[in-house]
């Protein structure tokens, strides 16, 4: 077939249609997956991630500037997200979290293109396209691979769910008076409010209620 | 605490609260758990249904309606849900699926308080607090037990997953053309825009529909 008779935004879009060529083997992966390109590898098979929305972007964004301005504070570890792959190698795995975080003592697991896991933290935003890899498939894989601390916060049910790993499996923290505690980053607690627009604080003001809340 | 300075709806409430008395046994569950309250038993964890809301209610009587006519219209079976209880003695679970269906040949397996299951059929409707349970857990159950189909129908994303059974591994079908293909239900097929309340025809115009595609398609 010619693309002679295509407009350039008719090419794109096919080429992303024909996008990924069947199976690949992990070295294939790494090997073929273009920078920009947001896509997992889950044991040969790859998973193209969609475009995030704009209400997933702004709470991807905020979210990152609490998480990153806390940890630099309180010089905890490092933030990662949304292009930084995680390699999980016990289950066969390369996951996209939109964002996870590395404490201090496990920083030596980087390297200069992805971070060879468990991470500390992981958090999945959900959206439309990913309701079943965030709420099941992320879930089994995160608790196999040894993640202490999993979020799922899902703008269209409005809920937030805390998963902390003990011995060996994910139990679901309870929110105390609309607070979730993490135990992976200490002492950042989140109020479960501030994920949905309506009730979403400047950064500045959630980083002085998490501030003002911690020294009660 | 006293109760005498709480009026009979704190009282109601209280007692919600303090439901379940921990973990039982499955026996202590069948005797404790009353008639009207929809409880799941997991292993010996209780775990408590929320109320439905509105919209998850009105797909609920929808479905059943539209399947059940379509099933007894074809004598394939029966349709049950959402109080009646599927024991799945494998897992150690007793579950409370939305709606489920069994066909002919299976009845047999039907008892005076619950299915010993797995059922040919199971569907879920998602709700804010069913998020987990519905996409991860009975998820894995329905596919651990040997339910040869189960549907997500989840009203907030407006996604509709039907995964069938294949080599003990749940395969999700895709839709064609906008329709899910039932393979438990022999001919049943649903369009999935008729989940979302905008979209969603009346009974006897969906029956109709489902039937006219059957004919065009055989």
């Amino acid at each position: 077939m010619s693309t002679t008779d295509r407009s350039p935004l008719d090419s794109a879009i096919l080429e992303t249609v024909t996008y990924p060529p069947g199976r690949m083997t992990e070295e294939e992966f790494v090997a073929w997956c273009p920078e920009d390109l947001r896509a997992e590898w889950v044991e040969g098979e790859v998973i193209m991630m969609s475009p995030a929305n704009t209400e997933h972007n702004e709470l991807f964004m905020w979210l990152a500037g609490v998480l990153k301005y806390y940890v630099d504070e309180h010089g905890l570890g490092q933030v990662f997200g949304p292009e930084h792959t995680v390699r999980f190698a016990s289950i066969r795995r390369r996951r996209l979290p939109d964002l996870y975080f590395v404490s201090a003592d496990r920083l030596s697991g980087l390297r200069p293109t992805y971070f060879e896991g468990p991470p500390d933290m992981a958090i999945e935003i959900v959206s439309p396209d990913s309701v079943t890899r965030d709420w099941r498939d992320k879930f089994l894989d995160y608790e196999a691979a040894g993640v202490l601390e999993y979020w799922i916060i899902d703008p269209m049910s409005q809920r937030a769910d805390l998963y902390v790993r003990t011995d060996g499996k994910f139990t679901q923290a309870v929110e105390a008076d609309g607070w979730l505690h993490s135990t992976a980053m200490k002492g950042l607690r989140l109020k479960i409010e501030w994920f949905w627009p309506a009730t979403r604080p400047r950064v500045p003001d959630a980083l002085r209620a998490i501030a003002d809340s911690g020294s009660r | 605490m006293s109760t005498t300075d709480r009026s009979p709806l704190d009282s109601a409430i209280l007692e919600t609260v303090t439901y379940p008395p921990g973990r039982m046994t499955e026996e202590e569950f069948v005797a404790w758990c009353p008639e009207d309250l929809r409880a799941e038993w997991i292993d010996g964890e209780v775990i408590m249904m929320s109320p439905a809301n509105t919209e998850h209610t009105r797909l609920v009587m929808w479905l059943t309606r539209v399947l059940a006519e379509f099933v007894e219209r074809h004598s394939l079976g029966e349709v049950f849900g959402p109080e009646l209880p599927v024991r799945f003695s494998s897992l150690r679970h007793r579950r409370l699926p939305d709606l489920f269906f069994v066909s002919n040949s299976r009845l047999g397996d039907l008892r005076p308080t619950h299915f010993e299951g797995p059922p040919d059929m199971a569907i879920e409707i998602v709700s804010p607090e069913s998020m987990a349970r519905d996409w991860r857990d009975k998820y894995r159950d329905y596919e651990a037990a040997g339910v040869p189909e189960y549907w997500i129908i989840d009203p907030m994303s407006q996604r509709a997953d039907l995964y069938v059974l294949t080599g003990g591994k749940y395969r999700q079908l895709v839709a064609h053309e906008g329709w899910l293909h039932s393979t438990a239900v022999s001919g049943f097929c649903l369009k999935t825009e008729w989940f979302w309340p905008a979209t969603r025809p009346k009974c006897q115009q969906a029956l109709d529909e489902i039937a006219r595609s059957a004919r065009s398609t055989s």
